[in-house]
């Protein structure tokens, strides 16, 4: 019987666990936030996300996802906005913090390979949603960097643009591999600090975007 | 189970093509009619092949594991717009909370279509269809389709064997649970060592080899050529109909509210054709085999 007791505080133990580990919010609450405000001393980026290709492959989107709702007429589904750049930002921290901000929905994953995270989906617009080489793509000034969002840091004045790609992100001008590889400055190097408790136990095998799959 | 039962007498092929439409069918849509129909009828010819006891206490353990199902898909998928609530800064949805409902229901379904699959397709009738043409897949589906009454069996040889020796130990949960263990482990050696030795028999007899015929106790009759053309027929007809655009009904980002359409009728109609047929020709069966013994 002593083992069963034993047992027993155990199972409790690992319950504890896992609910010390769990954060439920309604929905209210999560879009409580806060966003800095931007003074004179302050530093700030600007981050737009679109999805203009997809207004030129219509036939390709699936059919649950014509909508203004999903796919904004003029592809515009954040305008460029303005955001604070607080001390070793990435450019994941901007874009959560934004996307939060403006109640705009996104799916990432951080994926265990890259140890960086990856952005699913934007605005219910998911890799694969147009044609089977969809899917988010980012780049800053201009230059596609070809690693993960959460290891870009980013300095004052950059400009992030989410972009949404029908073709491998030959359609935006940033084809995977052609990408001036890396400035390794910019490579945040110490281990991914975000923790998705729940993704990181569902991601045996990472999901891939298309053009991860073809290097 | 049952011995009498019309679907156990009748020739491999129309039962096997059956059970291929049938799973086909099921795993085709996620139509919410079709995988309800999907269900309901594979629990009923569970019913009549195992009988309704049986049945209803494995539904009691079927329902925990398709909650558990539903609760997983909302664990991890995030997609939908209808938030329910937000679980480490990720949404809860309840397009995923209906998904994970349509996918729980249709692997119960699948998990009976496969049940009623064991008790007809029995080893010999894999073998007598596939041993010609494919002798070792054959094999190995006869091998692992039989792993599982084979288990059954051992377990309980095994587990007196070990309480004579005396290893039994009766005293809390988890020394029970550890006894549980320890006869599963021999079991999976013995099982294992097992099929080794049959595979090893098997091929020792000439087993596979050309030239050799096998007896089969199996005539093709007009009644088993009438429900191969049937099976045939109506998933060919489902199945072209849903490439068609039937029965399509997306759940992300909302659930679209499912069509009735003539396409969607139509496919509907061919799906259900599929898999009320067996539950039709076991009552035809019964009823033919009650007025028969009324005359005697």
């Amino acid at each position: 019987m002593k083992k069963d007791l034993f047992a027993i505080v155990v199972i409790v133990a690992l319950v504890a666990l896992v609910a010390s580990g769990t954060k439920v919010q309604s929905v209210d609450d999560y879009y409580l936030t806060h966003i800095d405000d931007i003074t004179e001393d302050s530093q700030t980026v600007t981050i737009s996300i679109r999805c203009d290709t997809i207004l030129d492959n219509l036939d390709k989107l699936d059919d649950s996802l014509k909508s203004d709702k999903y796919v904004p007429a003029d592809g515009v589904i954040l305008p460029t906005f303005r955001a604070v750049l607080r001390k070793g930002d990435t450019v994941y921290d901007i874009f959560s913090r934004v996307t939060r901000y403006s109640k705009i929905v996104t799916d990432c994953v951080y994926t265990v390979n890259y140890s960086s995270v990856y952005v699913k989906g934007i605005n219910h617009l998911y890799e694969f949603s147009c044609g089977e080489l969809s899917g988010w793509m980012y780049r800053v000034n201009g230059v596609f960097p070809g690693y993960g969002c959460s290891k870009y840091v980013l300095k004052g004045g950059d400009v992030i643009e989410w972009v949404y790609t029908c073709d491998l992100g030959r359609d935006v001008g940033g084809e995977f591999g052609t990408a001036p590889s890396v400035e390794n400055d910019r490579v945040q190097q110490k281990t991914d600090t975000y923790t998705f408790f729940y993704d990181k136990i569902a991601v045996v095998s990472p999901p891939k975007a298309a053009w991860q799959r073809c290097v | 189970m049952n011995e009498k039962r019309y679907f156990l007498r009748i020739h491999p092929l129309p039962a096997f093509v059956f059970f291929v439409a049938a799973l086909t069918v099921t795993m085709l849509s996620m139509h919410p009619v079709v995988l309800v129909a999907s269900f309901v009828c594979a629990v009923v010819f569970c019913g009549f092949l195992y009988g309704v006891k049986k049945t209803a206490s494995s539904l009691a353990y079927t329902f925990p594991l398709m909650v558990l199902v539903v609760l997983v898909n909302m664990a991890f998928v995030h997609r939908g717009e209808t938030y329910l609530f937000f679980l480490n800064d990720n949404p809860v949805t309840q397009e995923a909370l209906l998904y994970g409902v349509a996918m729980s229901v249709m692997f119960a379904a699948i998990y009976y279509w496969c049940k009623c699959m064991t008790a007809v397709m029995t080893t010999d009738k894999w073998i007598f269809l596939f041993g010609k043409i494919l002798p070792k897949f054959s094999m190995l589906l006869a091998l692992s389709v039989a792993f599982v009454p084979k288990f059954k069996r051992r377990y309980k040889q095994i587990d007196s064997a070990q309480r004579t020796l005396g290893v039994y130990s009766g005293q809390g949960v988890v020394d029970k649970l550890r006894y549980k263990f320890r006869v599963f482990g021999i079991l999976v050696t013995d099982v294992l060592e097992n099929s080794v030795t049959t595979a090893d028999s098997m091929r020792a007899r000439g087993f596979g080899l050309a030239g050799r015929s096998t007896y089969s106790p199996c005539d093709f009759t007009a009644a088993d050529g009438l429900l191969t053309a049937f099976c045939l027929a109506f998933s060919v007809l489902g199945t072209t109909m849903f490439a068609l655009g039937g029965c399509r009904i997306a759940y992300y980002p909302t659930v679209t509210p499912p069509t009735f359409a003539a396409k969607d009728i139509v496919c509907l109609t061919a799906a259900c054709a599929v898999f009320v047929m067996p539950i039709i020709c076991e009552i035809k069966d019964d009823l033919l085999w009650h007025s028969l013994k009324s005359k005697i």
